[in-house]
């Protein structure tokens, strides 16, 4: 563990699975909703941004507002057409679940369909050029990811917590049924948070796919990344996922290091499972006054 | 027809999904090949091409008035790479009347249905596959491969690493089984050096830690074995910044993906030698090349998918001919007395040949080219320390 090299990986992991497990939050705060199309967003703005530089000719810079816009659009669009509807018909959480799970794999065959399922070259908007701390380097994408996760973060932390809209966003993600007693604008909160989690996943992966490209492969998996790091670092603070995706990268990285790279799935599920068993609400849980 | 046979074709229309149309009304008067191309699964990054270059040359054989007067009709069919929807693939086709079988998808579902194809009685020929379990027995009376087999792969790479002084070699493997089984035949024949063998996952983020290893492993060299061209590319761009002055190797599939260099960081490429299947020095490849070049753009590059899924064609077409009839079985006869035939891959003079004792096509090592790519993330040409020779 003394190789700077690992934890600069350390790093650099942690703060993508950071940025999914903060998308996943900001649904889940905002909505009392597990949006498991994350994954899918993300793969798909740094997808079509992809297609946009290289099939097009367009701007990083655009083809980047362009992923990142289609990115919100798709949060919105989720929720004013897939969950929203499914749960006014009162079919409860579990078919908004399966609504949203299928938009995932809708989301990726439809990439596949129109844009192919062949990887593309990741088009970040912002790279620096690579240079050595020490023994370590540090490729083009790092300080990037680490600015915007510091960015995003502190932006989330201030807009929950010290916003009159940011603290109805978590007033109706408590307990919806009580805020729509109350009268509160539940919609305009859900749908923001829907929004916000686009926003935040298409940073996340236009900036991700950077380092090797992207594909529509990539989607599920990065789904599964950003709700383990919420599942690891837990619902009870905006900090969270930033130490659940810390600690998700310290296993990606030194359990292939110290047992090899084909025991890193089996290594994850236990992970998962020890979390699941002996602390599912993760590191820090949800205060509750009584 | 019993309701097992019903819902066996019911659930291989399922599953096939897309197209070809059915040879049921005209097939006697057509050859009818049937066509598996991967091309929404794991191996779309050579299934793709390898299908637009099998399905060309049958445009351009059928434009040339087909084989004895009689058209080729393509029926096809989609197993997405994955071994259990295979034999349903293979059944379907069958059933559409294909007289024989190109196969563009994963060795593993091809070894899945061995058994299914015997009694099918009809060729099957795995274009682009370089696994030799594929061909070997039992069940390997139709089966026929034309690259070059992995153990030609260790004899290159050792003449490769010799030439280099190269004494410890790192092998970077995707831990997919279809690909650790795939790897197996070659690191037995790269027995020339001291192999340390790292696996990385093939839905890997990050190949630092696999890296690392190699680096306190002390390799001379490091040979990325993977048919998986993301994990290719990732394991450059980290090799590329990790460890800049080890030589790096590959195997056969970046060479003739030009899509994936451009995932691959400025540079990263640089220096990597990897194995390809055409050069232009082979004065038929340079034929073929202008051939696709006619539908694909003037930009079109050539490489072993395209020339080995020419090669299929004509083959079977030759077999078809010499056999005067589409019966699987004499054409099969026919393909076993085929030798000698003159290549549209690897270096001038390269050759196949079959029999019945043998099913995979290459005669000798010149197959392959080492390649090398240059600072702009493009191939330069062949590498200019070693090169397969076709007297050895």
């Amino acid at each position: 563990m003394t190789n700077p090299q690992l934890w600069i990986a350390v790093v650099e992991n942690g703060c993508f699975f950071a940025l999914l497990g903060l998308a996943f939050y900001f649904n889940l705060t905002g909505a009392g909703f597990f949006n498991f199309a994350i994954g899918a967003i993300a793969m798909a703005s740094a997808f079509v941004g992809s297609w946009l530089v290289t099939e097009h000719g367009l701007s990083r810079p655009l083809a980047g507002l362009v992923g990142v816009l289609g990115a919100i659009l798709i949060g919105a669009v989720m929720e004013l057409a897939v969950v929203r509807p499914v749960q006014a018909r009162g079919e409860g959480e579990l078919s908004a679940l399966v609504a949203v799970g299928a938009s995932l794999f809708a989301i990726i065959q439809l990439c596949g369909l129109f844009l192919g399922h062949e990887a593309r070259p990741g088009q970040p908007v912002w790279t620096t050029p690579p240079f050595s701390l020490g023994s370590a380097r540090i490729g083009s994408t790092v300080v990037p990811l680490v600015a915007i996760t510091a960015v995003l973060f502190t932006a989330a932390y201030l807009a929950l917590q010290h916003t009159r809209l940011g603290r109805l966003t978590r007033a109706i993600g408590n307990d919806t049924e009580a805020a729509r007693v109350l009268g509160l604008p539940i919609n305009t909160a859900r749908l923001l948070s829907f929004a916000a989690a686009g926003l935040i996943a298409a940073l996340a992966g236009i900036t991700f796919a950077g380092r090797s490209g992207v594909s529509p492969d990539n989607a599920l998996h990065w789904t599964i990344t950003g709700f383990l790091a919420l599942v690891i670092g837990g619902t009870g603070t905006v900090w969270a996922p930033l130490l659940g995706g810390a600690l998700l990268a310290l296993a990606n990285v030194f359990i292939p290091f110290y047992f090899g790279g084909d025991v890193l799935a089996y290594g994850l599920v236990v992970v998962a499972l020890l979390f699941f068993a002996f602390r599912p609400e993760g590191v820090f849980a949800p205060r509750v006054r009584v | 027809m019993t309701i097992a046979g019903l819902l066996s074709l019911t659930l291989g229309a399922a599953l096939t999904g897309c197209g070809g149309s059915s040879a049921g009304d005209d097939g006697a008067d057509a050859v009818v090949i049937g066509l598996v191309c991967d091309t929404t699964g794991p191996g779309a990054g050579y299934a793709t091409p390898a299908c637009t270059a099998t399905k060309a040359t049958i445009d351009q054989v059928n434009a040339d008035g087909g084989i004895d007067g009689k058209k080729i009709k393509v029926v096809q069919g989609n197993d997405e790479s994955d071994p259990t929807k295979t034999p349903t693939v293979i059944q379907k086709l069958v059933s559409q009347g294909a007289d024989a079988l190109i196969m563009l998808t994963s060795s593993a579902g091809v070894l899945q249905a061995k058994s299914l194809i015997e009694r099918t009685k009809i060729p099957v020929f795995m274009s682009v596959a370089a696994n030799p379990l594929v061909t070997e027995p039992p069940s390997n009376t139709y089966l026929y491969q034309l690259g070059t087999p992995t153990s030609d792969w260790a004899t290159v790479y050792c003449e490769a690493f010799a030439s280099l002084g190269a004494k410890k070699v790192a092998f970077l493997q995707d831990s997919s089984p279809s690909q650790v089984q795939f790897n197996q035949g070659l690191i037995d024949g790269l027995d020339c050096v001291d192999l340390e063998v790292v696996n990385g996952a093939i839905d890997a983020t990050d190949l630092s830690p696999e890296v690392a290893k190699i680096e306190k492993a002390g390799a001379d060299a490091v040979l990325v074995a993977t048919q998986n061209a993301n994990f290719d590319v990732l394991a450059q761009n980290t090799l590329h910044q990790q460890l800049p002055g080890v030589p790096r190797f590959t195997e056969l599939l970046l060479s003739s993906l030009p899509s994936a260099w451009k995932q691959a960081q400025p540079g990263a490429l640089e220096g990597l030698v990897g194995l390809a299947g055409t050069t232009d020095t082979n004065p038929k490849t340079v034929e073929v090349a202008k051939l696709f070049a006619e539908t694909e753009g003037a930009d079109f590059q050539v490489n072993n998918f395209w020339t080995q899924s020419y090669d299929a064609v004509q083959l079977l077409k030759q077999a078809v001919e010499d056999a005067g009839s589409t019966d699987g079985t004499e054409v099969n006869d026919a393909l076993q007395q085929i030798t000698d035939y003159e290549a549209a891959s690897g270096y001038p003079g390269f050759t196949l040949s079959f029999g019945k004792d043998k099913h995979l096509g290459a005669d000798g090592i010149c197959g392959l080219v080492l390649v090398q790519w240059g600072a702009d993330n493009t191939l330069t040409g062949p590498w200019s320390e070693y090169e397969p020779d076709c007297a050895a």
